[in-house]
């Protein structure tokens, strides 16, 4: 389990981190292009604000977007998948069907359309940025859920279930949900790390209509100001690490995940 | 004949999820907000001339309505105007869609042999110092975002003297040769990037795949029986598991065209990716549709492809149901 202290550590960094800090996110408290120094640890970007306050408060935006989308997804897809194998037939069909047709939908332009349509109406972004990406990543939990369970629906042991008249809620949720926890559980961690990427990814795409600091957004105003040519690597590579950071630790939660169930 | 059964099935069926993700994109495309909003904006339009506009490319009728003039046009190949490019959508995509194809097919082909191939090797000796070094590889390629990997790659390559922008240099005239080496130069960069952060990364899955067939009866059945190990690695355990991992190398083809967009945009590559990224920023919505139709074409094309593959090899799922 030491893996996942890593993962524990890092959220429960996050989330205080930004009280630490003595400036404000959009607060201009030096030159631009200061280098790091004792004052500035990770010196000031283009508009003279201290980049290590922005990479504090845009982590725990990417993150509790994450956990939020996360959330959503789950709850939409682990029951869709489990009881649609179940069911069989034409409603399987559709359902499958369904899904396809969203896995064809490219995911950024989803979530691009939803989090403009959002934007208008709802107050807490963080709500609508996980709105956004949990509706292109239900389906995916839900098709791979779904082939897990259709997998174990055919095994015999369902089969003589149905025989001795075993309902089907029964069958759903003593046999088939325990038989798919261990795909619940990597779909879990894999939608998260999904989500903190997507997240950085409508940000460094400029398609982020919200006003929330977030790494995408750091990375994309770091590149538009060329700093990779003029050698300001504070500004680009602060932002990768904090990403990086994230999904690496989930990716050993996941190691461990996987040592715990088999 | 089954086959045949099979593939006629299937064409019929992502005619429907074709006609689906339509109107999904077309509600995605108007759910972007207006698209004459800079129009109605610019003080120096006549409100007429925006009602004319409005008219004329029949936004003033119900939605509805739009959107069979939409589908009407798409299957007589009309796919509209762009209105940030001043061009037909069609000749827009006719120019931007090889380079795309040029960066996608053969680094999908290539990741896909990567992947199977050391994922195989990794599960198969499981707990080696080759799975460590796989796995490692495996987990750090996988889980550093793709935007980080496609950066420090944009730098590896820019010090080693590769161009890092566009898909060719610009207002020179060359032979043939000497344009073919061109591009291929400006081509390795982003090719090695996508290639990289998809073989390496789903070479894991494969990995688990195999380390979860290893483990199943029948393995241990065919290692008493005294076949040899490398028949068993081959025609047990690869081909058990086989349709779980052209399953799971199937369902990356809906990451490939985040991937285009992200590796199109770190190397500033003329594809579809960056047109898409340009025509929602814009609020182009002819341009949004025909683009993200397009897209979705081959990612329906590649899944009906896989599906297929997977209902041959996999004789429990059934044929033509």
């Amino acid at each position: 389990m030491k893996r996942t202290i890593v993962l524990v550590a890092l959220l429960i960094a996050v989330a205080i981190a930004p009280c630490l800090s003595p400036y404000g996110v959009d607060e201009v408290c030096g030159k631009p292009f200061e280098p790091p120094s004792p004052i500035h640890p990770l010196g000031t970007d283009d508009m003279g604000r201290d980049v290590l306050t922005q990479l504090l408060y845009a982590t725990r935006h990417t993150v509790a977007v994450a956990i939020l989308a996360t959330a959503l997804s789950l709850a939409i897809g682990v029951p869709l998948g489990i009881v649609s194998p179940l069911i069989g037939g034409a409603i399987d069909v559709v359902i499958e069907k369904i899904l396809a047709s969203f896995m064809a939908i490219p995911g950024l332009l989803l979530a691009t359309a939803v989090a403009y349509a959002l934007a208008i109406h709802i107050t807490m972004h963080i709500l609508g940025v996980a709105i956004a990406i949990a509706s292109t990543s239900w389906y995916y939990v839900a098709w791979v859920i779904r082939s897990s369970a259709r997998q174990i629906a055919t095994e015999q042991f369902v089969e003589s279930c149905r025989a001795i008249g075993s309902s089907a809620t029964r069958i759903a949720f003593r046999h088939i949900l325990p038989n798919t926890i261990e795909a619940i559980a990597a779909c879990a961690l894999d939608v998260f790390a999904r989500s903190a990427i997507l997240d950085a990814y409508l940000g460094f795409l400029g398609l982020y209509p919200f006003s929330e600091p977030s790494l995408g957004k750091m990375i994309r105003r770091a590149i538009q100001c060329n700093a990779i040519l003029l050698g300001y690597w504070w500004l680009v590579v602060p932002p990768c690490i904090a990403l990086s950071l994230i999904t690496l630790a989930i990716a050993f939660t996941s190691i461990d995940t996987e040592k715990t169930m088999s | 004949m089954r086959i045949a059964r099979l593939i006629i099935y299937e064409a019929i069926s992502s005619f429907v999820v074709l006609l689906i993700v339509s109107l999904a994109v077309f509600l995605c495309s108007r759910a972007l907000g207006d698209p004459l909003a800079q129009l109605v904006q610019d003080p120096f339009v006549d409100p007429s001339t925006i009602e004319e506009l409005r008219k004329l490319f029949g936004l003033d009728k119900p939605l509805p309505i739009q959107f069979a003039m939409y589908m009407l046009n798409l299957f007589r190949g009309e796919l509209g105007y762009s209105t940030l490019f001043n061009k037909p959508v069609s000749s827009l995509i006719a120019e931007r869609l090889p380079y795309t194809l040029l960066l996608l097919v053969p680094s999908v082909t290539a990741s896909n042999m990567i992947a199977y191939r050391l994922g195989l090797e990794a599960g198969w000796r499981r707990g080696s110092a080759l799975d460590r070094v796989l796995t490692m590889l495996f987990v750090v390629a996988r889980s550093i975002p793709y935007i980080v990997m496609a950066i420090a790659i944009l730098i590896l390559f820019a010090y080693a003297g590769f161009p890092t922008y566009g898909a060719w240099t610009p207002g020179e005239e060359k032979d043939l040769a000497g344009r073919a080496i061109d591009v291929l130069v400006h081509y390795i960069p982003p090719f090695t990037a996508l290639t990289l952060k998809t073989g390496l990364g789903y070479g894991l899955y494969v990995r688990q795949l195999v380390v979860s067939t290893r483990s199943k009866d029948f393995v241990f059945v065919a290692e008493a029986m005294g076949i040899p190990p490398k028949a068993v690695k081959h025609r047990y355990v690869a081909r058990y598991a086989l349709p779980s991992i052209i399953a799971v190398l199937g369902l990356r083809y809906a990451f490939v065209v985040e991937g285009a967009v992200i590796t199109e945009t770190i190397f500033s590559y003329p594809g579809m990716g960056t047109l898409l990224v340009e025509a929602i920023r814009s609020c182009d919505v002819w341009l949004i549709q025909g683009v993200a139709t397009v897209l979705t074409l081959c990612v329906i094309a590649t899944v009906v492809i896989v599906d297929v593959v997977q209902r041959i090899l996999d004789p429990r799922i059934g044929g033509s149901r």
